[in-house]
C-alpha cells in the first residue's frame, strides 16, 4: 500500500495513494518511521514554484536530505526548471546559460557530496517556438496531453479536415490508427486509447487546440533523435533511453547510482563529455513528458505503456477512478525502476524532483518527494511512500 | 459615448480605451474589439471551476477570452487577464463551433471562466443563444461588477453563476481590486440570488481581507444560508508575489466561527483539501464527498444524495441545481470513443 503526505507548508494530510482517501491523524498507519521521515524532509523542504529562482536547489537540497535521512542505495532526481521555464518565460541567451548552468552547479554539487555514480541524462533542448498549428477550426477534435506538445490526438476527422491538414504547414506527418497500430504493435490498452488520427508538428511548432494552456509560449521542445547522457560508471553501452533502466540494474549491486534526469537540456547545452542516446523509435522522437519519463523508468518504448499521445485522457476520469491523485494514470507502473530494485533486488532507493507526479511515477523510488504543481501554480509539495516499512 | 457593460461606464468616444480595453465605439455602437476570440476551451469537471452544487458530476466546456475590468493585485490569471493584444494567443471561433466542440467532447454545460465575461459580454451572449438552441446549460464566473443592465441579461441567459466577492470594505476594493465602490457587485448578487443558481468565491488574502469572514459569511446568509462560498487560500502572485504562503490552518481557524453561519463553506486552491465535501446540514453527514488534487475547487468522487436531492441519512432536502450528471454519459452518444482499428 502507498501512502502520500500532501504539505502545504504548515498543514499537512495523508491520504492512501490508490483511493485518495484522507487517514486520520492518529491511525497507525501514518505514524511510521518511513511516513515521520519523509514529513521531516518535507516540512524542512517546501517546494518554492516552479517560478522561483530556487526551485533548482531545492530538487539538490531534498536530495540531500534524502540522503542523509534515508541513505538510499538508489536515488532519482529530476530538475524540471529549463523544460518548463524555457516554455513559458522569455529569456535573454544569457539568463538562459545561467539557468542551464545552476542546474548543473547542482547536480555537481549532489555529486561531489554524496559520491553517487551519476547518470545524467538531458533530456533534450528547447528551441525557439516559430508558430502555433491551431486545431480549433477543423471539423473534428484536436487535443494534446500536456506537456507533450509535438504529438496531437485527433478525433472524428471528416475529409476536409484531412485534406486540410495537408495544407497546415506546422505539420510533419498525420498517422492513422491503423497505420499506427501496424508499425509500432501497441499494447492493447495503448491502442484502444489511440486517437483516430495522431499528428506530428514539425521542429519549432507546438499545437494550439482543446486543452492546451493559455500561457504564451516562447520556446518548444526540440525533435532530438539522439541525447546526450554522462555516465561515470566504465565500460557501459547506453544506445538508447530504454537502456538505461537496464545499466542501472546491472551496476547497482556494486555501486550506488543516481540517475538524474534534465528537461530542457539536450545537446546544445549540455557541458563536458557525453555520448549519444537513441531518443526514437520510427518516426517517433521522445518529447519529454511521460513519454520519456517511463521509456527510460520501464526500459520499455512508449507503445508498451497505457498512456498514448493525444488520448482524451479527461474521458477517463470517472468520479471512482484509482489513484486520483496521480493525473491520467490509474495505477503505479509495475515496470518502473524503483518498484524493481525495491521487489527484485531489495534495493533501496529515493526520488527527488520537480516535475509533480513524474517524479514519483517514473522513480517508483521507496520514498518520492516532489512539487504539486498544475499550469505552474504551486499548489503545496508531496512525498509519495511506496515503502511503508523501514527495514 | 459610454459603455454600459459595467459600472465604470467608461466613455469610449474619440477612441479613449476603457479600462478593460476590450470595446470601442463603432458608428455610434459600443462594439467588441475582439469579437469571437478565445484563449482557452477545456473539458473539465464543474466541480473544479468551481460549481459545487449545480449538475454535480457533470463535465463542462470552460471558456474564456482575454481582459478584465478590475486590475487584482493578486490575480492568478493577470497573464491573460492583464494581457495586451498579441500578447497571448487566441482562438477565433465561433458560437456554433463551440457548441460543437462542446457537444464532441461529451460536455454537459458550458461556463465561461477565466477571465470576466462582461468585457466580453456580446460574444458570451451568442454562445449563450447557440447554447440555449442545442440545450446546454450556461454559466459563468464573473466578479460582480456589472450594470443593472447587464446584470438582468447574465441573469436571463445564465443558469448558474459563480460570482466572487473579493472583499467586504470599500478601502479593500479600492485599493487591490481598483474599482471604486463595492456596493453594486452587493446589490448584484441579492439580485441574481432571487432568479438564478448563485455561489459565491472569495479569495482570501491573509492579514489583509481575512478580518471579514465573519462579515462576508453574515452577508451571504442575509440573502440565502444555502448559498455555497468557496474560500481560497490564495497564492502569492502578480504584483503580490513576494507576499508570504498563507496559513492555512490560521484562515481555518477564523472560518471555524462562519461555519455556524453558513452550511455549505468550503475551503480550497491547496491539494489535499479536507474542506471540499458536502455535509448535511442537519445531520451531519457527508453527502458528497470531494478531493482538491490542486487547483480551486475539487473533484467530485461520491455523490450520495437520493434522487430526490435528500440525504440518504436524515431525509434532509439539500440545495442543488440541476442533476447529478455522470461524468462519462455523453461519450457514446457524441462518438469521441473510436472503435479501433
Ligand atoms: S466593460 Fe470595459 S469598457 Fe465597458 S465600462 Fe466596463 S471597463 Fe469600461
Amino acid at each position: 500500500m502507498a501512502y502520500a503526505i500532501l504539505d502545504v507548508r504548515e498543514w499537512d494530510t495523508v491520504v492512501r495513494m490508490d483511493t485518495g482517501e484522507p487517514l486520520p491523524m492518529n491511525s497507525p498507519k501514518v505514524n511510521t518511521p518511513m511516513l515521520d521521515m519523509a514529513r521531516q524532509v518535507i516540512k524542512g523542504h517546501p517546494y518554492p514554484g516552479d517560478f522561483s529562482s530556487k526551485s533548482i536547489e531545492w530538487v539538490t537540497d531534498t536530495a540531500l536530505r534524502l540522503w542523509k535521512t534515508y541513505d538510499p542505495h538508489f536515488m532519482f532526481m529530476i530538475y524540471a526548471q529549463p523544460g518548463i521555464l524555457g516554455g513559458v518565460k522569455y529569456m535573454t541567451p544569457d539568463r538562459w546559460n545561467s539557468l542551464v548552468c545552476r542546474v548543473f552547479q547542482n547536480v555537481n554539487r549532489f555529486i561531489e557530496i554524496t559520491g553517487y555514480i551519476p547518470i545524467i541524462v538531458g533530456l533534450g533542448d528547447m528551441v525557439p517556438l516559430k508558430e502555433y498549428i491551431d486545431l480549433s477550426g477543423l471539423d473534428g477534435i484536436g487535443y494534446i496531453r500536456m506537456p507533450n506538445r509535438r504529438y496531437a490526438g485527433f478525433y472524428n476527422p471528416t475529409d476536409r479536415d484531412i485534406s486540410r491538414f495537408d495544407r497546415m504547414p506546422g505539420i510533419e506527418r498525420t498517422v492513422s490508427k491503423c497505420d499506427f497500430i501496424n508499425l509500432f504493435e501497441p499494447s492493447d490498452v495503448f491502442r484502444e486509447r489511440l486517437p483516430d488520427y495522431l499528428i506530428v508538428a514539425k521542429e519549432g511548432y507546438s499545437f494550439k487546440t482543446l486543452g492546451t494552456s493559455s500561457r504564451t509560449g516562447y520556446k518548444t521542445i526540440a525533435k532530438n533523435e539522439a541525447i546526450p547522457v554522462y555516465t561515470g560508471l566504465p565500460n557501459t553501452e547506453i544506445n538508447s533511453l530504454v537502456d538505461l533502466k537496464d545499466t542501472v540494474i546491472k551496476n547497482i549491486n556494486h555501486q550506488r547510482i543516481a540517475l538524474i534526469l534534465l528537461d530542457g537540456i539536450g545537446t546544445k547545452d549540455f557541458p563536458g563529455e557525453y555520448r549519444l542516446c537513441n531518443n526514437s523509435l520510427y518516426w517517433y522522437t521522445y518529447c519529454q513528458g511521460d513519454d520519456s519519463y517511463f521509456a527510460v523508468s520501464c526500459g520499455e518504448h512508449f507503445q508498451h505503456s497505457d498512456y498514448p499521445p493525444g488520448w482524451l485522457d479527461f474521458t477517463e476520469d470517472f468520479e471512482m477512478k484509482t489513484y486520483p491523485y496521480d493525473g491520467f494514470i490509474e495505477k503505479p507502473l509495475s515496470g518502473s525502476i524503483g518498484n524493481y530494485l525495491r521487489t527484485k533486488m531489495g534495493i533501496t532507493s529515493a526520488a527527488a524532483g520537480s516535475r509533480s507526479t513524474f517524479t514519483h511515477l517514473s522513480g517508483g523510488a521507496d520514498i518520492c518527494i516532489e512539487c504539486c504543481c498544475c499550469g505552474l501554480y504551486n499548489y503545496g509539495t508531496k512525498a509519495v511512500i511506496y515503502k511503508t516499512q523501514a527495514s | 459615448m459610454i459603455c454600459n457593460y459595467c459600472e465604470w461606464r467608461c466613455d469610449l468616444g474619440n477612441g479613449k480605451p476603457g479600462i478593460c480595453q476590450m470595446y470601442m465605439e463603432k458608428d455610434n455602437r459600443i462594439v467588441e474589439k475582439y469579437p469571437n476570440y478565445y484563449t482557452t476551451y477545456h473539458a473539465t469537471h464543474i466541480e473544479s471551476l468551481p460549481f459545487f452544487h449545480a449538475y454535480p458530476g457533470s463535465r463542462t466546456l470552460q471558456i474564456g477570452s482575454r481582459g478584465c475590468n478590475f486590475d487584482c493585485h493578486y490575480c492568478s490569471n493577470a497573464y491573460v487577464a492583464k494581457s495586451l493584444p498579441g500578447e497571448v494567443y487566441t482562438f477565433n471561433m465561433t458560437p456554433q463551433r463551440i457548441v460543437d466542440v462542446a457537444k464532441q467532447t461529451g460536455c454537459h454545460n458550458i461556463v465561461f471562466s477565466v477571465n470576466e465575461p462582461t468585457v466580453s459580454f456580446p460574444s458570451f451572449l451568442e454562445i449563450a443563444e447557440e447554447a440555449r438552441i442545442s440545450e446546454f446549460p450556461i454559466g459563468c464566473m464573473t466578479n460582480g461588477y456589472m450594470t443593472q443592465e447587464s446584470t438582468d441579461i447574465l441573469s436571463s441567459v445564465c443558469e448558474f453563476i459563480n460570482i466572487s466577492l473579493k472583499g467586504f470594505s470599500q478601502e479593500f476594493y479600492r485599493k487591490y481590486t481598483g474599482i471604486p465602490d463595492f456596493k453594486p457587485i452587493l446589490r448584484n448578487i441579492e439580485k441574481l440570488a432571487l432568479t438564478n443558481h448563485i455561489e459565491i468565491t472569495t479569495p482570501i488574502i491573509q492579514d489583509i481581507n481575512d478580518d471579514k469572514i465573519i462579515e462576508i459569511a453574515k452577508f451571504i446568509a442575509s440573502i440565502d444560508r444555502n448559498i455555497p462560498w468557496h474560500v481560497f487560500r490564495l497564492l502569492p502572485e502578480y504584483k503580490m508575489e513576494d507576499k508570504d504562503y498563507p496559513s492555512i490552518q490560521e484562515i481555518n481557524k477564523k472560518l471555524e466561527d462562519a461555519r455556524g453561519i453558513l452550511p455549505y463553506i468550503y475551503f480550497s486552491n491547496f491539494i489535499g483539501s479536507v474542506w471540499v465535501s458536502t455535509h448535511c446540514p442537519s445531520c451531519g453527514q457527508k453527502i458528497i464527498e470531494r478531493f482538491n488534487l490542486g487547483g480551486c475547487g475539487g473533484k467530485m468522487v461520491k455523490y450520495s444524495l437520493l434522487e430526490d436531492k435528500k440525504c440518504p441519512y436524515c431525509g434532509a432536502q439539500i440545495e442543488i441545481h440541476g442533476e447529478y450528471t455522470q461524468w462519462n454519459s455523453r461519450d457514446e452518444s457524441y462518438g469521441i470513443r473510436n472503435p479501433g482499428c
